[in-house]
């Protein structure tokens, strides 16, 4: 056991027991991070701060929300909304959020993807946040259950349809997830559970991981450089901060954050109040109801992209019903992305703008990414139908053929 | 300056994003409609107008593709769209043609007891309703005490020469309405009997409709006032600006519950509709929606384009055209806000202190971060 004398105060109390100078050293004043870095390092915070939002209205709204088909819509519309002391900061605060982040969330992926920062060491760091992504999907997906409005319930009729389209088991599969024949009382439980306790749970358990994978080879920088993190270190610790590469965590790396969150908050809490209809849609405050089909059913913008994916194709194909190849573009799209770090065949770490053909790459999957958002809304009619087809063909082709072929040529390119 | 080039090209691809999947996307979405308009004889005309210039540029599409039957149902769409245009020319030619002004309250009311009475109640002038529910017709026959300030007057005139047309109902229910028809066709009367017939009858509406209004705001003050003096600890300068606000609410309620509340509950507001729903839905196919949420649903500005002229939104709905005139249909979109967004004030003035809140607290931030970051460069 370790000598334990006379504290000298709380804080060296605690230290004696819990080591917490030392724990403060490793998790903040001593985990170093590049000085190097624009606005853009600052999403992984404000995502954190955002998540933080989430959880503690979701706590707040869980108090008064009652997950049954009969009382679901009234407890959120009347009771949060309109009886509850500030229920609907909680509700809007909640609503709002949860589309933002997935604004950051792009933010931040592209980013990484602008950078660079998910090879040569970083496909842990990469591969943690995709499956983040992929969780946060199925926790905003089943939250938006929850108010049973009439996009509620059709959003959920058709993407649990999609799983039925999965070859052998897809008819039991869709009862499975639907706990039903239809998408009925047993559902929105189910969905309930999932969405305030199993997936909250992983997610911050994938949190944690997606932290812990940046250790090691540590947060990239805006120009890419190679640092030795420990000489620098030592450079800052002894004195000479103005020349080492590395700044703190604490307080250094907080302070600028902590001033981004401050400007976002202003522009958070904007839409919250006055513009909260892109997060919030109207068709929602109509309770649902299962014969009344709405005219327009469409999912929330963060999911309109590869909603598109799968509606583009829209004709059989040598004999493949439509349906099922939409279904498999779907899939693809939703797992791509994890194979980045190895569909860049390069092993050049830096930004796009010293890569000419994965810059234009780049830019070019951006715009496509936002034709497939806007069209996904769009009804998929006439001109339409054949706008999603292309952009879908040129996602995948994007990921799936260019550019592992660029980044090959890249790669030839340097080594000549 | 680098940092902030970065930061526009987010903000312009964020901003590209919104345009589309939000203004763009709705304006593709909703039908383009020509705003309310409360000259109930322009607005029927001009939309029988846009009808048939729809259904003539159908005909000239199946004609440019040649097919023979696409053609002929062109062509029937468009016979019954001017048919439907000349029925309202005609109706609308004869409402233009009567001078309210020269109307009898006294003759209208004996031509009301004589005629109206068989279904409608005038609980105002104390006449009871005959029919006490809507087991007969699928809907309760409404009490007419407030009808003379609620709707237009021209409407009403068109309402009683042709209800189901004037209520924008006849596709549903063609002639067979259940409220008769008054006019010359129908009471072998001549052109200058049915007309001073109908002005004195809408100028005996607006003379009870009058006292109506007067006797309920009497009404309300006084229920108001003794639940206010029961009230202490607020000046009295602080109570009559409370029952000021409380009486213009109850006056927007009351509209609503005598425009809307036969077939349409309410049901954050404890109004549930008169009509029984399992009778509603036999005479209009559907059960009417309840009306909670439906400012958050729909919005003020479709409301009133949809109040104003339901089949212009909502081609084929059962549900009539309200023909309110503007007063009242604010009166009545005001107190749908007032239950469907009953926050909406406390949410504006909050978001203003909740953003200065972090305008302050950014200042904060910003001189912080420089404090740390003046030993770093």
């Amino acid at each position: 056991m370790a000598q334990i004398r006379k504290a000298t105060g709380i804080v060296d109390w605690l230290d004696q027991r819990l080591a917490v100078h030392k724990l403060l050293d490793v998790l903040m004043v001593k985990y170093w991070i590049p000085k190097q870095i624009n606005f853009l390092w600052a999403m992984g915070v404000i995502l954190t701060t955002l998540f933080t939002v989430l959880f503690i209205t979701g706590l707040l709204l869980v108090m008064y929300y009652k997950p049954d088909t009969a009382l679901a819509f009234d407890s959120v519309n009347k009771t949060i909304m309109q009886e509850v002391e500030y229920g609907w900061l909680w509700r809007h605060m909640h609503g709002v959020a949860a589309s933002v982040i997935f604004l950051i969330i792009y933010i931040h992926m592209l980013t990484g993807i602008y950078y660079g920062s998910y090879k040569k060491g970083r496909e842990m760091i990469w591969i943690s946040g995709m499956l983040l992504f992929v969780v946060f999907s199925a926790e905003a997906f089943s939250g938006y259950m929850l108010p049973w409005g009439q996009m509620s319930y059709w959003a959920a009729q058709v993407i649990t349809n999609l799983f039925g389209g999965i070859p052998f088991i897809g008819d039991a599969l869709v009862v499975w997830i639907r706990g039903d024949y239809a998408v009925s009382d047993p559902t929105l439980t189910r969905f309930f559970m999932l969405h305030v306790c199993l997936l909250p749970i992983v997610i911050i358990g994938i949190i944690a991981f997606h932290f812990y994978s940046l250790r090691i080879p540590h947060v990239n920088n805006e120009i890419a450089e190679e640092l030795d993190f420990d000489l620098e270190a030592e450079k800052y610790m002894s004195g000479d901060t103005k020349n080492s590469k590395v700044i703190p965590f604490w307080p250094a790396f907080l302070a600028k954050d902590f001033m981004y969150i401050s400007l976002f908050m202003i522009f958070f809490f904007y839409l919250v109040c006055f513009k909260f209809n892109f997060a919030m849609d109207p068709i929602n405050f109509d309770p649902a109801d299962a014969l009344k089909t709405p005219a327009h059913i469409y999912p929330e913008w963060y999911f309109l992209w590869s909603y598109e994916v799968l509606r583009g194709f829209f004709f059989d194909i040598g004999g493949i019903k439509a349906f099922d190849i939409g279904l498999a573009a779907f899939g693809i799209a939703q797992v791509i992305f994890f194979l980045l770090p190895w569909l860049d065949r390069s092993d050049v770490v830096k930004p796009a703008h010293e890569r000419p053909l994965f810059f234009i790459w780049f830019w070019v999957l951006l715009i496509d990414l936002i034709v497939l958002t806007i069209y996904g809304k769009l009804p998929p009619t006439g001109v339409n139908a054949w706008v999603g087809f292309a952009a879908s063909l040129v996602f995948l082709l994007l990921l799936l053929v260019v550019l592992p072929v660029i980044t090959i040529l890249e790669r030839k390119g340097a080594k000549s | 300056m680098r940092e902030l080039k970065i930061f526009l090209v987010v903000v312009v691809f964020t901003a590209l994003v919104y345009w589309g999947v939000e203004p763009y996307a709705h304006s593709v979405m909703k039908p383009h409609v020509a705003p309310a308009n409360f000259d109930f004889q322009q607005e029927d005309l001009s939309f029988a107008n846009s009808i048939v210039a729809t259904k003539q540029a159908d005909l000239e599409l199946a004609k440019a593709e040649n097919n023979e039957s696409k053609i002929e149902a062109a062509q029937k769409a468009l016979d019954l769209a001017n048919e439907k245009l000349q029925k309202n020319q005609a109706l609308w030619d004869k409402v233009s043609k009567m001078d309210f002004s020269k109307a009898d309250a006294s003759k209208g009311a004996e031509f009301f007891s004589s005629n109206c009475i068989a279904c409608h109640g005038l609980e105002a002038a104390g006449i009871a309703p005959t029919i006490p529910d809507s087991s007969i017709y699928g809907v309760l026959p409404p009490d007419l005490s407030g009808a003379g300030l609620l709707y237009d007057e021209k409407f009403l005139a068109a309402l009683i020469m042709n209800p189901s047309l004037a209520l924008k109902v006849d596709h549903k229910f063609g002639d067979a309405f259940i409220m008769t028809a008054y006019n010359v066709d129908v009471s072998g009367e001549s052109e200058e009997v049915t007309d001073a017939n109908i002005i004195n009858v809408i100028a005996y509406l607006k003379e009870v409709a009058m006292q109506h209004k007067a006797d309920l705001e009497q009404k309300t003050k006084a229920e108001l006032e003794a639940r206010y003096a029961k009230i202490e600890g607020i000046s009295e300068e602080q109570k009559a600006a409370l029952i000021e606000k409380d009486m213009v609410f109850a006056k927007e309620k009351n509209t609503f519950i005598e425009a809307c509340g036969r077939c349409h509950s309410m049901k954050y507001d404890g109004l549930v509709a008169t009509s029984n729903s399992s009778d509603l839905k036999g005479y209009l196919g559907s059960i009417p929606p309840d009306l909670s949420m439906m400012i958050r649903s729909r919005g003020e500005e479709y409301l009133n384009n949809f109040l104003n002229n339901t089949q212009k939104l909502l081609p084929g709905t059962a549900m009539p055209r309200v023909g309110l005139n503007e007063a009242s249909q604010k009166e009545i979109l005001a107190y749908m806000e007032k239950i469907g967004d009953s926050k909406k004030e406390e949410r504006e003035s909050t978001g203003l202190y909740i953003m200065l809140f972090f305008v302050i607290l950014s200042i904060f931030a910003i001189a912080w971060k420089r404090s740390v970051w003046s030993k770093l460069h």
